[in-house]
């Protein structure tokens, strides 16, 4: 697409721009990043989730699983800070522990679209012709599919779990990193550093991950944080549809259903189990623009 | 748009799906189910003849059955009555047919019974009473006659008559039809021949105590109309029922105008159908549901969560109405894999199970534990039996004795909707305790069904609605060739008492065999009956005679909104 | 500019045999038939009567056949815009998509306006007071609609709006033919769930895409020019950050069927993402067909009208 090539103008000042990046890389970004205070609150929210995560048995009062039918729908008191669910479980913990499979979708959809896509959309943007127009269809279709009937068809087939609807959302999130890195592989691809290092004689892999791989980080951390957020989203619709994790394991997405269901006659449920979510996303919203302030140097010191 | 409904496009279905499985539960199709079962009653000796008034002479107002019983009932309000309006009824799920041969799912009969007569129909005690067909008798235990009143138009403006009805049996039985009724009810008749033209004769194939309910339940649907429309009958419905078609947007609404010439029409003190207009509006969501009857958007809420059915009683607009009992939750165990395969297992499980428990969690005390594998309204319940105990020092002694001892792992199997999701968490949680470990598996509907069938997991939680003959709470599930055996249950004994008690019609005889039968499922433990969920609906306080029927459905021709 | 466009569309073709295909190679994978969901569970039938009784309606709905005959069969008819009958309802697929699309349609598109309303001038007021209070407090309230899931926005608004306030119906759906007022009504609470979500990421998309502008040299020698920094935005600024915004807004619309089922279950909304997800799990093999090859062919649309886009808002594309 003609559109990605940039203007011959800002060719040799983005080619400088990009050097003196690599080098002051890191540095640059551990600092910076500490002045996006908003970023700062982001990591914040998802450390508060990892650590529920890591050390839900000590930090949970109560077994999640334990029902309890004498002590249903109970309200907020000292002894359940978070009131009781439909079958008299201690609501506090099952949030605590469900982060452990919000954590769980996230990663899981992230790591394997992040990584899939990015080859796709690396192999795509530097091979072109016809195995860019092959491979781009075939994203194309993937955008195109209806993403239920996959999850659905692949939970079926490979027996019902959250794994297994995962993977199916993995799979359909994979055009959105492919298509960005194309973008990216092909603009940097008639770059001078990158027509250089051909010129030189370095290999075609040296090429992609030595210096189209790197460039391309920024979009992908963005796009990925914004993944983060949106399997844990995701999560709360498969259960909707009964797709989700299988009873008892507590996940936030099912206790939002079931704090539907209980809405008027115990607020609560919906409320901590939507507050867990909204702090966890919003976290790993923020995060994703601190990432892309820092890490874009075209926007760098621009204020 | 946007991560959230990336695939958040997910979401739903399934809960629906199965939920019609639930509210099957009193909506048992007529015709179109094989177990609309003969009333093991009254009507099963052998030469007993019945005329509309004898027969119904119990009766309070049935769909249709315009009896003495109407007037009686009617008379004291007959002043106050107001007739027109708009009734609107949701329910959890749309109708998926209007073709009244083919249709079986749940909330359809909510509409069928409007649209639609059967010859033959219930009163609220669940006895077979005439209908279109104002006199049934047996001449001998092979042979049933029907006899037709005159008069009783379609809203296409045809007759009915004795050749009418024997068209409708013609498709009824076509298997081009596919009506999920049609093939049950083809191995049961052997002929159909019309004697005069009010009169229709069906020959058994051998005496059957369920065939009335089957050949009486048959939906009639108009002559004209069935060559006119054929297939497209589903969306052109023409019966003789007190409302007529007007039209049906799908997950939207449907809408039904009342029908002038409807045939029981005279008979009732104050115009009936009363109100001018039904709506029928499928809502899933039941919290949904409810929010909308209490901003009176809706009149009739078909199906109200247990949760919420406490603070409706608070509510001085609404009236919350708790049905007796109809239905039951079952658990099926799987007797061809181990460990379930073993007895001690079995039995073990059946000892552990917390009934108490589910009536807490999910029903918040409403409803019942279940005594037996009868519905609490059939005639075989046995009302004083008691309530099996839980005894978890017994199940683990029983683990024991079959060398268990360290533990069983179990699979359970279940539609992913609720009640079943609280349920199959319970009773992980009760199993537990007598050293049980139950993987939970909740299943989208197809899927459950086809894992049913394959006996896919060692336990099987599932609903099963109400039957009128004791036979269908058996035959569906338990028997050795039946495609839902789940158990995989072959019990030669069982199997004899089952066909003995078709061919018997006396009430006293039929008794001690499915007493029989029952005990052989209480010594094998192919199955445990666990609760008899509720059936609860809220109504407008000014909605005024509107009943729920067992196999008929929601009844509504005498229905009327009392002005505040 | 014609040539490229009759090459995307021959390359578009076979994305829509290829999603099709895969429809079809699903069925097998997926247990459950319609015979079966037909037949359901309340059966007195004994084995070989049942199985008779599913081969004899498989027969009726035209399974009978090879799969990949019924593909071609299919594929020829849709070719002439049969898409085929409802098994139950018997009601032309055609037909069904064509009630439906209206409310999918004016769900989607009032969801989209509403996140454009809120969005762009969010997403400018951010990008000019760059890491200042106005960018922060435009990016909470963008953020928040897109990090609280769908269900839980939808249950608190009927509960707020519809039960406690009263001043919106609760669910429902009202014809604009019928009553426009209503019709309003019927549709605000559901337009404000998806149209809050989808604002959060138009918003942040249009403040990063003018910061990118910003950052250009053009910019920098507008800005050398002595140009005011709104007429630098008006002038340069958003023509340019428009780009991303179009592609985004357009691939959103694409997504529409799929993301708003949520909404049409819990709404008792008759939209199409609720006709194809019911078909679905009734396994109505002929409306899932037609349902998903309208959503192929709106993106397919909607992938045009960006390559449009591009030529109108990008002088450089004309050059090709």
């Amino acid at each position: 697409m003609a559109i990605l090539q940039p203007a011959p103008d800002v060719l040799l000042t983005a080619s400088f721009q990009r050097e003196a990046q690599r080098f002051y890389a890191l540095r640059h970004f551990v600092s910076s990043f500490r002045r996006q205070w908003l970023g700062m609150i982001g990591l914040a929210f998802l450390a508060l989730t990892v650590f529920a995560a890591l050390f839900a048995p000590w930090l949970a009062q109560y077994n999640p699983n334990k029902i309890n039918p004498i002590h249903v729908l109970e309200s907020p008191s000292s002894l359940h800070l978070l009131g009781t669910d439909g079958l008299g479980r201690d609501v506090l913990s099952r949030i605590i522990y469900g982060s452990r499979i919000s954590l769980y979708s996230g990663f899981l959809v992230v790591s394997i679209s992040m990584v899939a896509g990015t080859v796709i959309g690396l192999v795509a943007g530097y091979a072109g012709g016809i195995i860019d127009t092959l491979l781009m269809r075939c994203m194309d279709a993937l955008l195109a599919f209806p993403g239920l009937i996959l999850a659905l068809a692949i939970t079926a087939a490979l027996g019902p779990s959250l794994t297994n609807a995962m993977i199916a959302i993995a799979i359909l999130s994979l055009p959105g990193a492919a298509r960005v890195v194309r973008g990216e592989t092909l603009s940097l691809r008639e770059r001078d550093f990158v027509i250089a290092e051909r010129v030189v004689g370095a290999g075609t892999a040296r090429i992609l991950f030595r210096h189209v791989l790197p460039n391309a980080m920024a979009p992908i951390i963005v796009i990925a944080s914004l993944r983060v957020g949106g399997a844990i989203l995701v999560e709360t619709g498969l259960s909707f549809l009964g797709l989700g994790v299988q009873p008892p394991t507590p996940s936030w997405g099912s206790m939002v259903n079931e704090g539907a269901r209980f809405l008027e006659r115990a607020p609560w449920i919906a409320m901590a189990s939507g507050g867990a979510i909204f702090i966890t996303v919003l976290g790993a919203n923020f995060v994703g623009d601190a990432v892309r302030d820092v890490f874009d140097p075209r926007l760098r010191g621009q204020r | 748009m946007g991560p959230n409904s990336a695939v958040g496009s997910s979401a739903w279905n399934q809960r629906i799906v199965s939920r019609r499985r639930v509210l099957h539960v009193a909506g048992l199709s007529a015709g179109a189910t094989a177990f609309f079962a003969a009333c093991g009653g009254n009507s099963s000796s052998n030469k007993s003849s019945a005329t509309a008034t004898k027969a119904a002479a119990p009766a309070s107002p049935v769909a249709g059955a315009s009896t003495p019983a109407v007037k009686g009932s009617a008379t004291a309000a007959v002043t106050a009555v107001v007739v027109g309006g708009n009734l609107i009824f949701a329910a959890t799920r749309d109708v998926t047919t209007l073709d009244g041969h083919v249709g079986t799912l749940g909330d359809e009969v909510n509409v069928y019974s409007g649209l639609y007569d059967s010859s033959l129909t219930y009163d609220d005690n669940a006895q077979i009473i005439p209908n279109v067909a104002d006199k049934f008798e047996y001449p001998d235990n092979t042979t049933i006659v029907l006899h037709y009143r005159a008069n009783v138009a379609f809203h296409d403006g045809e007759t009915l008559t004795a050749s009418t009805v024997k068209a409708n049996f013609d498709r009824f039985l076509d298997p081009a039809t596919a009506s999920p009724g049609g093939a049950s009810l083809q191995k049961k008749l052997a002929k159909i021949e019309v004697i005069d033209p009010n009169t229709v004769k069906f020959t058994l194939t051998q005496p059957d105590a369920t065939a009335l309910a089957s050949v009486g339940g048959v939906r009639l649907i108009s002559a004209g109309a069935m060559t006119k429309f054929g297939k497209d009958l589903a969306r052109n419905p023409v019966g003789t029922g007190a409302f007529k078609f007007k039209e049906w947007l799908k997950d939207d609404h449907l809408t039904m105008e009342r029908f002038d010439k409807y045939w029981n029409a005279a008979k009732a003190p104050v115009r009936v159908p009363r109100v001018d207009v039904f709506t029928f509006k499928p809502i899933v969501e039941p919290s949904v549901m409810l929010s909308n009857l209490k901003t009176r958007n809706i009149s009739i809420a078909s199906s109200v969560q247990p949760v919420d059915f406490g603070s409706l009683k608070t509510d001085t607009g609404v009236t919350a109405v708790e049905r007796t009992p109809s239905s039951s939750v079952r658990m099926y165990l799987n007797l061809t894999q181990a460990p379930t395969d073993n007895l001690k297992v079995r039995q073990a499980v059946d000892l552990a199970v917390d009934r108490d428990a589910i009536g807490k969690a999910f029903y918040f005390g409403l409803g019942q534990a279940a005594r037996s594998i009868f519905s609490p309204t059939n005639w075989m319940y046995p009302k004083d039996r008691p309530i099996p105990k839980r005894d978890i020092a017994g199940a683990k002694a029983k683990l024991k004795e079959a060398g268990l001892d360290q533990g069983v792992k179990l699979d359970m199997i279940l539609p992913a909707s609720e009640p079943y999701r609280t349920i199959a968490q319970v009773l992980q949680a009760s199993l537990a305790e007598a050293g049980m470990t139950v993987n939970i598996k909740q299943l989208e509907s197809g899927q459950f069904l086809e894992s049913l069938k394959k006996r896919e997991g060692h336990l099987a939680l599932d609903s099963i609605g109400n039957r009128n003959d004791p036979d269908g709470f058996f035959s569906g599930n338990f028997k050795a060739d039946s495609p839902f055996n789940f158990a995989g249950f072959n019990d030669p004994e069982f199997e004899k008492a089952l066909a003995d008690g078709l061919l018997l019609t006396d009430q006293t005889q039929r008794r001690a065999i499915y007493q029989k039968a029952e005990q052989r499922l209480l010594d094998v433990v192919p199955g445990i009956f666990l609760y008899n969920p509720p059936g609860l609906y809220a109504q407008l306080k000014e909605v005024q005679e509107y009943r729920y029927v067992d196999f008929v459905g929601a009844v509504y021709d005498l229905t009327w909104f009392k002005k505040s | 500019m014609s040539a490229y466009f009759v090459r995307r569309a021959l390359t578009t073709l076979p994305v829509i045999l290829l999603v099709t295909m895969v429809l079809f190679a699903l069925r097998t994978m997926t247990p459950g038939d319609p015979a079966t969901l037909a037949i359901g569970q309340e059966t007195d039938l004994n084995r070989a009567q049942y199985q008779q009784a599913l081969h004899q309606i498989r027969v009726q709905y035209d399974l009978d056949k090879p799969l990949p005959v019924q593909y071609v069969l299919w594929l020829g008819k849709a070719f002439v815009g049969d898409l085929g009958r409802s098994y139950r309802s018997n009601q032309p697929v055609r037909e069904a998509i064509v009630e439906r699309l209206p409310v999918t349609l004016e769900l989607g598109l009032a969801s989209l306006f509403l996140s454009w309303i809120i969005a762009i001038p969010a997403g400018i007021i951010a990008a000019r007071n760059r890491n200042k209070w106005q960018d922060v407090l435009a990016n909470f309230i963008g953020l928040f609609g897109l990090s609280l899931p769908h269900i839980w926005v939808a249950f608190v608004l009927i509960l707020i709006f519809g039960v406690k306030l009263h001043w919106l119906p609760p669910s429902g759906y009202v014809a604009f033919s019928h009553s426009p007022i209503q019709n309003i009504r019927s549709l605000t609470l559901p337009v404000i769930t998806l149209g809050t979500s989808a604002a959060a990421g138009l918003m942040r998309l249009t403040r990063s895409s003018l910061l990118e502008v910003i950052g250009q040299d053009y910019m920098r020698t507008a800005r050398a020019k002595g140009l005011s920094e709104g007429a630098i935005l008006r002038r340069h600024g958003m023509r340019n950050a428009l780009i991303p915004i179009a592609t985004v807004v357009a691939l959103e619309f694409g997504g529409l069927l799929g993301g708003a089922f949520i909404l049409e279950t819990i709404f008792a909304l008759p939209g199409m993402g609720k006709l194809a997800v019911d078909a679905i799990f009734a396994r109505e093999y002929p409306t899932v067909q037609g349902v998903l090859l309208l959503a192929t062919l709106c993106y397919l649309l909607a992938n045009f009208a960006v390559d449009m886009a591009y030529g109108v808002l990008d002088p450089r594309i004309r050059y090709d």
